[in-house]
């Protein structure tokens, strides 16, 4: 019977691991990347980390609502992270077709190491499901350092915005062609005619 | 009636009672204990003169004279604003020296300062707990986090290495 006597799980069990606001409320003052990292703490922190919003949006995983004043969107700081080899990713915001676009120029700066090249080649990679920005833009450009205009790829995601798996394969493509072998992968790439069916597709009056 | 006597008094000077879960009678300024939203709408409610002890079942003794010093310190503070919760307090994990003193306690006094502050809603003395709790998780691989707060990790080792695997371009960045 000694077992029906309540006896309170200590402070930190109870902080860490039973009231679910507090953790996050603790996580939320750490650098989101380390958020990627801790969820292999236990199953708890795992939970935490996965599920909520204000975590998941400054990991870039769930969209912010739009911003009412003119600020321009913030682009992912992991996309940096995930693609080292590209020494300068500037982007510049602009318009397509009246919609706003975000054009990324690249310029490949070295080669990752195996191990770099294998954990960001990986399926499951995380940065695969990351918006490009916040609040997450339909449109996006590459353009390479070879400023190949008419390759400029274009990448959207059910209107919801375009997230890193796309452009993310095709910086991958691209590290191919420095070694000549240039494949660009036909999955990942939206050329621009694909996406003029998508969007005439979805209903969208393209009277371009 | 007791109104001439009560009225030479500062209400916020006013002494009131609490009672804390071990049973024991804290005696403190009414100004001070209001930090604790909870305790500021219960006198609210209660409408009396304050003269009843107020029950505080969930916060023993110790954590609540704890909890009261760092009352008394921050008693004239603003009121927090409900910027704070914006962009503005992001990632700052900036404490004031204070508040850094006293929050060098041990850990289970750390945690228990904290859910005290939950429960009694005391928001700046909550945020400056969670703050501390993320200063020592700063830095420290999983396992290290584990040992620190003696948490059992209930993963087996092909869902560790899962996640591990997912979340490996963003290592040693």
């Amino acid at each position: 019977m000694t077992k029906l006597i309540r006896s309170r799980p200590p402070p930190s069990r109870l902080v860490l691991a039973n009231v679910v606001e507090l953790l996050e409320q603790i996580l939320s003052y750490l650098e989101p990347l380390s958020l990627l990292r801790l969820q292999r703490v236990n199953k708890h922190w795992q939970r935490v980390i996965s599920s909520s919003y204000i975590l998941r949006r400054e990991l870039f995983l769930d969209p912010i609502p739009n911003k009412t004043s003119t600020d321009e969107p913030s682009i992912n700081p992991f996309l940096q992270i995930a693609f080292p080899q590209y020494g300068a990713i500037d982007c510049e915001f602009t318009t397509v077709w009246d919609m706003d676009a975000l054009l990324i120029h690249l310029e490949l700066r070295t080669t990752p190491d195996d191990r770099q090249a294998e954990a960001q080649l990986y399926p499951d990679a995380s940065w695969r499901l990351m918006y490009v920005t916040q609040p997450p833009i339909s449109v996006v450009m590459v353009q390479d350092d070879q400023d190949r205009w008419e390759d400029a790829a274009y990448y959207f995601k059910d209107y919801e915005g375009a997230t890193l798996e796309g452009v993310g394969s095709y910086f991958l493509s691209l590290k191919d062609s420095s070694r000549g072998e240039f494949k660009r992968p036909e999955w990942s790439v939206k050329r621009m005619t694909d996406f003029k069916t998508k969007l005439e597709h979805s209903g969208w009056d393209s009277s371009w | 009636m007791a109104a001439a006597s009560t009225s030479a008094v500062d209400p916020a000077k006013k002494m009131i009672m609490l009672t804390t879960s071990d049973n024991i009678d804290i005696k403190v300024e009414r100004e001070v204990a209001e930090r604790s939203i909870l305790i500021k709408n219960l006198l609210e409610d209660l409408g009396s003169e304050g003269d009843e002890p107020i029950p505080i079942p969930n916060v023993n003794e110790a954590v609540m004279k704890k909890v009261l010093e760092w009352c008394e310190q921050h008693r004239k503070d603003p009121p927090a604003t409900q910027d704070d919760d914006s962009d503005s307090r992001k990632k700052s994990t900036d404490i004031d020296e204070w508040d850094q003193k006293f929050m060098q306690v041990d850990q289970e006094m750390l945690f228990e300062i904290i859910l005290a502050a939950n429960y009694l809603d005391i928001k700046a003395l909550l945020d400056v707990g969670c703050k501390t709790v993320a200063n020592m998780i700063k830095g420290k691989s999983p396992d290290e986090i584990r040992k620190t707060f003696n948490i059992q990790n209930d993963f087996t080792p092909e869902e560790e290495d899962q996640i591990r695997r997912e979340n490996e371009w963003a290592e040693d960045r």
